[in-house]
């Protein structure tokens, strides 16, 4: 009797050393996975005042913090980003004097949707503004954003001046973003759950052409014939699906560089983190959106470029293999 | 004692289990430090070039900070950093404002820095040795 007691005894004492060493790994694990390290450094802010201080000392000055007024009035309410543009981040400037009134906005839209990468930066800086003979005390608020828009525009352009193909690793910029439920996981007619998918649809096209060329998001409604290979259809009906009609919704001016836009070909899944590639291809070469390969196809130099194409490392899995009637 | 033996192989199992889920979340860690060390390279030679637009011909500037492991520097109008260049590297890239041209050109991390000069509107590169 005795002897069984101890035995319970050590076999309870034995599940509670157990239990506290099961504890002590998880609480390390714990901490050590609660470690994230951070530069401190706000990369944006730090562009901001690298790009304020080419700004003035650019041509728009006549001599260092001293805007013309000639100057800003010829791109005052434009889209484009003159005197300074960053690669990577778009400028938009706007000037208010402190006497007389006068004000001067140009530069980059933020694009509405596509709001995975989606920082930005705001500064106010003293000037002065030249305007005939008398000089303005000035206000100027300069406003950085990095987009993925902003962030492709610049591999573009990269990938034409150099032959060397660009990458970045980020989310794709899914214009609109519909959940549908996808595969029924559980017992038919007992219960379980439809696992769901995200759903994107949104192109990259370059429009216009010299000066004036741009590279936009062009928002694509998702076809309601998307729901065809969907297991609860019904299900998906209840969702808000886009309007018809294709919608510029954003666009930053780039040089007239031969890219035409990025087109998975349709719907496609949501790959979360994707590799986006720009890559500079010899002439005659194609690139479709999987980057398979690319490597063969890269020009080496601009001389030898022909084309810019984009893409996505293994590629995107599409609702529809092929175009649905 | 076979009971005892039984409790102590649960709860190496367990540990080992413990271990192996945790690894993945690790190691992501490991990937974004790297990732965030990168792009901090690639800011401070972007910075420094910007600087470099807007200042008279004959401005230099030498950059000495390099990493202390093996990498790739690629410099044109976006500065690109590779860490451990090859299989598990990590890089990340800055594009630079542009106004003038760049001379196109990658380093390997082997060399003392990286001197950039501007000279007829035009910002050059070359190894400090």
């Amino acid at each position: 009797m005795t002897d069984e007691l101890f035995a319970m005894e050590d076999a309870i004492f034995h599940l509670l050393r157990m239990t506290i060493f099961i504890l002590f790994i998880i609480v390390v694990l714990y901490l050590f996975l609660g470690v994230h390290s951070s530069t401190g450094l706000n990369y944006l802010d730090k562009a901001n005042r690298e790009v304020a201080g080419f700004l003035m000392t650019s041509e728009a000055t006549g001599s260092r913090g001293v805007f013309l007024a000639a100057k800003l009035d010829e791109f005052d309410g434009k889209e484009s980003e003159p005197f300074g543009r960053h690669c990577s981040y778009a400028y938009r400037l706007d000037i208010e004097t402190m006497e007389g009134n006068r004000k001067w906005s140009f530069g980059f839209v933020p694009p509405k949707a596509a709001v995975e990468m989606n920082d930005a930066s705001e500064k106010e800086y003293n000037v002065l503004v030249k305007d005939g003979d008398k000089l303005l005390p000035a206000r100027m608020k300069l406003t950085l954003y990095q987009r993925l828009l902003t962030e492709i525009s610049c591999m573009v352009e990269e990938a034409y001046e150099t032959g060397h193909a660009q990458f970045i690793k980020a989310r794709l910029p899914c214009g609109d973003t519909v959940t549908i439920p996808k595969t029924f996981i559980g017992v038919p007619g007992v219960g379980g759950l439809y696992s769901a998918d995200h759903i994107c649809t949104l192109k990259l096209i370059k429009a216009g052409s010299g000066a004036d060329a741009k590279l936009c998001y062009l928002k694509v409604p998702i076809r309601t014939s998307a729901m065809s290979g969907v297991a609860n259809a019904a299900a998906a009906s209840t969702e808000t699906w886009s309007a018809a009609g294709e919608d510029l919704i954003g666009c930053r001016g780039i040089s007239d560089v031969p890219f035409e836009g990025f087109d998975p070909g349709g719907e496609f899944y949501d790959p979360g983190m994707a590799n986006i590639r720009l890559v500079p291809v010899k002439p005659g070469e194609t690139l479709g959106a999987n980057c398979n390969d690319f490597q063969s196809k890269e020009s080496g130099s601009k001389e030898a470029t022909g084309h810019v194409y984009m893409c996505v490392d293994n590629g995107l899995k599409l609702v529809y293999d092929s175009v649905p009637a | 004692m076979k009971g005892q033996m039984m409790l102590v192989m649960i709860a190496l199992v367990l540990t080992a289990i413990l271990v192996v889920a945790a690894f993945a979340p690790l190691n992501k860690n490991a990937e974004d430090v790297a990732r965030s060390t990168a792009r901090s390279y690639a800011t401070e030679i972007a910075g420094a070039m910007n600087i470099l637009q807007s200042s008279p011909d004959g401005a230099e500037y030498t950059f000495t900070n390099m990493p202390d492991k093996k990498c790739e520097i690629t410099v044109s109008g976006r500065v690109t950093v590779i860490l451990s260049p090859g299989r598990g590297q990590e890089s990340a890239s800055v594009g630079t404002i542009r106004a003038g041209a760049v001379d196109v050109k990658t380093f390997e991390c082997g060399v003392k820095g990286i001197v950039f000069r501007k000279e007829d509107s035009k910002i050059t590169s070359e190894a400090l040795k």
